[in-house]
């Protein structure tokens, strides 16, 4: 009697239930967990992401359903609000194109872009370090990804989260879980994946260059910047406009000085809500049949090659423009062009201060840094207007 | 040339050429700034308001402390210096006694760097 009790208990438990994959999957999300928790490898979105993918492949948790979302372009909302689980519904947010924006509200009220107002040309160098974004989408299509995933693989490049998201759920939504992962692991490896990478292209010279200070930037001007840029290129690359606005209107009601409370909601409690509900869905689309496959390795490998080839573009572009510059710019803030805010600039002062202990690199390298969120959303602008 | 290469270099110039209209467009936009606020300050030079000065004076000795420590934190981080021992702290010895404007006006200037 207890005996074929317990038989049933276990007839009825997910052991009867799992496949070796959702296992593997199981393995993976726990060393994401780890990494976020243990290595603090960018913990606020990783640890959402593995535990939304450990969620999803815990058999008979029913809180995704990848099938509600196989047919891509005639999705029935109606059916994923009354069949979906919890995951699924969040997810919504994802595949509407909603939570990438509304992060970069968030980011844009915390970012000062009084270093990129001060030294215009640092936009130059955001551009060219979106080099990797381009490199790595030609990469991808010759290992055999159409143009679609290869863009979605080459925003990796770009070295923004929410950017990369928002790309890869209108290009390749089917590779939204592996792209996610490599764009928050990568960002979180810059530290270990650029200094060789700068070291070797810049001379003991060219690193210990001391630049002037910048100038102060006024009110007036940080107020209007925000808006300028939003009609520049909204007017250049449509696209780009949903997310180049986000970013900026987040700035204008930090800058404007008006709207303290709006600006210190989308620092805080907005940003981190969409966060939690972002990382989580994002996690959950990292099933089986969508994450363990060859291509996973492919987008991993392409990915990192897409951080390498961005540090390359922004340190050569920065020394091309000291060729032509009289007033010399140290080419270490090149490299900061990858937009990892704040952690590529960092990354500059570090490597510079290793040669130089009384330079002081940062505020310079921030420019570019900013720079390259801009740059990585017009990247994305036209990869989707290519492709999408 | 294949059409993923010719995307490539397309897509990539794009960008360049995008960032380099914003380049453009924001070194106007600072000239013109510049330009208004030089304006700015010749019409304040011209019409100086009389202000009556109040320096503040902290007199919270925990301020003092912290920004000591601080100091000196710094100092053993960029040299190096592990051990608190290792440094070396000099009498600094006042060549003479200064009046309260003056007094008043040094810290002012101290707390606007800081």
């Amino acid at each position: 009697m207890l005996l074929e009790i317990l038989k049933d208990l276990y007839n009825e438990s997910a052991f009867t239930i799992i496949t070796w994959q959702q296992g593997v999957l199981i393995i993976i999300s726990l060393v994401l967990l780890y990494l976020g928790i243990v290595k603090k490898f960018e913990p606020l979105l990783l640890i959402p992401i593995a535990f939304g993918m450990l969620a999803t492949n815990l058999p008979g948790s029913n809180v995704y359903h990848p099938e509600l979302w196989a047919d891509m372009k005639n999705i029935n909302y109606g059916d994923v609000l009354r069949n979906g689980g919890l995951l699924d519904i969040l997810y919504i947010g994802i595949k509407s194109g909603l939570f990438p924006p509304l992060i970069f509200m968030g980011i844009g009220a915390m970012t000062d872009f009084g270093p990129l107002i001060a030294n215009p040309k640092s936009f130059l160098l955001g551009a060219a370090a979106q080099l990797g974004i381009f490199l790595a989408y030609y990469l991808a299509t010759l290992v055999g990804f159409t143009p679609a995933e290869g863009g979605a693989i080459g925003i990796i490049g770009g070295a923004d989260g929410p950017t990369a998201i928002y790309t890869a759920s209108i290009l390749a939504p089917h590779l939204l879980g592996a792209i996610a992962v490599a764009a928050y692991s990568y960002m979180a490896l810059v530290p270990v994946i650029q200094p060789p990478f700068m070291k070797l292209l810049t001379t003991k010279k060219e690193r210990a260059i001391v630049m002037e200070q910048l100038r102060p930037v006024t009110k007036t001007e940080k107020i209007i910047f925000p808006i300028l840029v939003t009609i520049v290129v909204a007017f250049l690359i449509p696209s780009a406009a949903v997310l180049v606005a986000s970013l900026m209107v987040g700035n204008l009601l930090k800058e404007s000085g008006v709207t303290e409370r709006l600006s210190k909601t989308l620092q805080n409690e907005f940003i981190n809500i969409i966060t939690i509900c972002l990382g989580l869905a994002v996690g959950a689309t990292a099933t089986a049949e969508n994450f363990l496959k060859a291509e996973t390795l492919k987008i991993l490998g392409i990915g990192v090659l897409a951080f390498v080839f961005g540090t390359i573009g922004g340190l050569l572009f920065a020394k091309l423009m000291n060729l032509f510059s009289k007033k010399k710019i140290n080419p270490l803030i090149g490299s900061a062009g990858v937009s990892a805010v704040p952690m590529a600039a960092r990354i500059s002062q570090k490597v510079a201060q290793e040669e130089n202990p009384g330079i002081f690199l940062l505020m310079h390298a921030m420019g570019p840094n900013v720079a390259g969120v801009i740059g990585s959303a017009i990247a994305a602008g036209v990869l989707i207007s290519l492709f999408g | 040339m294949s059409d993923s290469l010719l995307q490539t270099i397309t897509g990539f110039l794009v960008v360049i050429m995008g960032m380099f209209l914003l380049t453009g467009i924001i070194i106007i936009f600072s000239k013109i700034m510049s330009k208004r606020s030089v304006k700015n300050t010749q019409t304040i030079i011209e019409e100086p308001e009389p202000v009556e000065y109040i320096a503040e004076i902290s007199s919270d000795d925990n301020e003092v402390i912290a920004s000591i420590l601080a100091s000196i934190e710094a100092y053993m981080q960029q040299n190096n210096i592990k051990n608190i021992c290792n440094i070396v702290i000099k009498p600094l010895i006042r060549t003479s006694a200064s009046s309260s404007w003056s007094q008043a006006g040094r810290i002012e200037n101290v707390s606007k760097k800081a």
